[in-house]
């Protein structure tokens, strides 16, 4: 059944929805998704967390 | 074939190269087979321009047969109602006995904005039918009608209604994605209008700290591709909730209590859930860092190669399981 397959990606997009455009050119674009259920990671840039404390910031840097 | 590595920058930013992430091999068959169907779901978002109600109904037309398997699985009873001149739907157990004397306060999932129906109900029906539990789904104020506190507002009018029929150690509140954040909310801001806590909060696909910010948005935005990467240098910040928190600090204690050590401190035993390849992941993990620092009862649950809300799925184990540890929780702390 489709509709069985990933509800939270439904739920996800839908609420994307919302959202402005997500992918614009010249960023890098979302995953793409084999038939086997890899996912296809495109390269992008990983910030340190802003959420992280500024010690183990500093302890990532080295 | 020799894989590109990560390179760091001075700044802490690590560039990810492209990579293939296959099926995680601790998940269920059921949850790899789904992980492959995704390859059959359209990718990039629909145009932002559509009206709200447009999008409101869309979204519970396309999640309804999924109500109807989860209510398979999941046999309850659903009246409509109002509690305190907010309307309400109280689910019940359809196949077992009705545990007396406790009800479960549910606040639903939809980014401030929609799914008053179907994310309910996705929530409180195997709650209801695995727990035996009373349910009280609220159907709060949303954006971009109404801005934050009016939720809380509504949530409180019938917490406080229900105060007069149960004690507070025989409640709990609890609620996935927007739901979750707002539970975490309401652990503020009952105390702060002068209510007793619940007995225990369940914050699912949430945390006590803003969406969108922290390693799991990257997570989600790359990896999981269910919710937009965050913004660039130089580009502005996407509103999925359309103007809710508009006006507002984020940080404020009441919106991101984890960041207030003397504010988490007051919140009652909690349950936390959300996966590996959730936007969640983040908030959950600090919400959970935050209230064990503040000597409160928290107890994390993340699923393998999971995402936002999870327990969405009645086809997937891992979602059942979530259904049953969450029962479990409830069972231990609501009296």
């Amino acid at each position: 059944m489709r509709l069985k397959l990933g509800i939270a990606r439904i739920v996800a997009l839908a609420l994307a929805t919302s959202a402005p455009s997500l992918y614009a050119a010249d960023k890098p674009t979302g995953p793409t998704f084999g038939a086997d259920g890899t996912v296809h990671v495109p390269a992008f840039d990983f910030p340190a967390s802003e959420l992280s404390s500024p010690e183990a910031r500093a302890a990532n840097l080295k | 074939m020799t894989l590109a590595k990560p390179a760091f920058a001075e700044d802490g930013t690590v560039s990810v190269p492209a990579f293939k992430l296959p099926p995680s091999s601790f998940s269920s068959p059921e949850a790899q087979a789904a992980q492959a169907r995704r390859a059959l779901v359209p990718g990039g978002a629909p145009p932002i321009d559509m009206p709200i109600e447009a999008i409101r109904q869309g979204l519970e037309q396309m999640l309804a047969p999924q109500v109807e398997a989860m209510r398979k699985v999941y046999p309850v009873n659903i009246t409509e109602d109002e509690i305190a001149g907010i309307p309400v739907r109280v689910i019940t157990p359809a196949a077992r006995t009705e545990l007396p004397g406790k009800i479960l306060l549910n606040l639903h999932g939809g980014a401030f904005t929609m799914c008053a129906d179907a994310c309910a109900l996705l929530e409180s029906v195997p709650i209801a039918a695995l727990g035996g539990y009373r349910i009280v789904t609220v159907d709060y104020r949303m954006a971009p009608e109404a801005q934050h506190p009016a939720a809380l507002e509504d949530i409180e009018a019938v917490y406080r209604k229900l105060l007069e029929t149960y004690a507070p150690q025989s409640m709990a509140i609890y609620g996935c994605s927007a739901g979750g954040a707002l539970t975490a909310q309401m652990a503020v801001w009952l105390p702060m209008r002068g209510l007793p806590q619940p007995a225990a909060v369940g914050i699912f696909g949430a945390g006590g700290v803003r969406f969108m910010h922290g390693d799991s948005a990257y997570i989600a935005g790359y990896v999981d591709g269910s919710f937009p990467p965050p913004p660039l240098p130089g580009e502005s910040a996407s509103d999925m909730t359309r103007g809710y928190f508009h006006g507002f600090d984020m940080d404020d204690p009441v919106i991101s209590p984890a960041l207030h050590p003397e504010v988490i401190a007051k919140f009652p035993p909690t349950l936390l859930i959300t996966g590996t390849r959730a936007m969640d992941m983040t908030p959950a993990i600090i919400t959970n860092s935050a209230l064990l620092k503040a000597g409160v009862s928290s107890t994390l649950i993340v699923g393998e190669a999971m995402g936002h809300c999870f327990i969405y799925a009645p086809e997937i184990p891992e979602s059942l399981d979530a259904h049953q540890a969450i029962v479990d929780f409830f069972g231990k702390h609501v009296k």
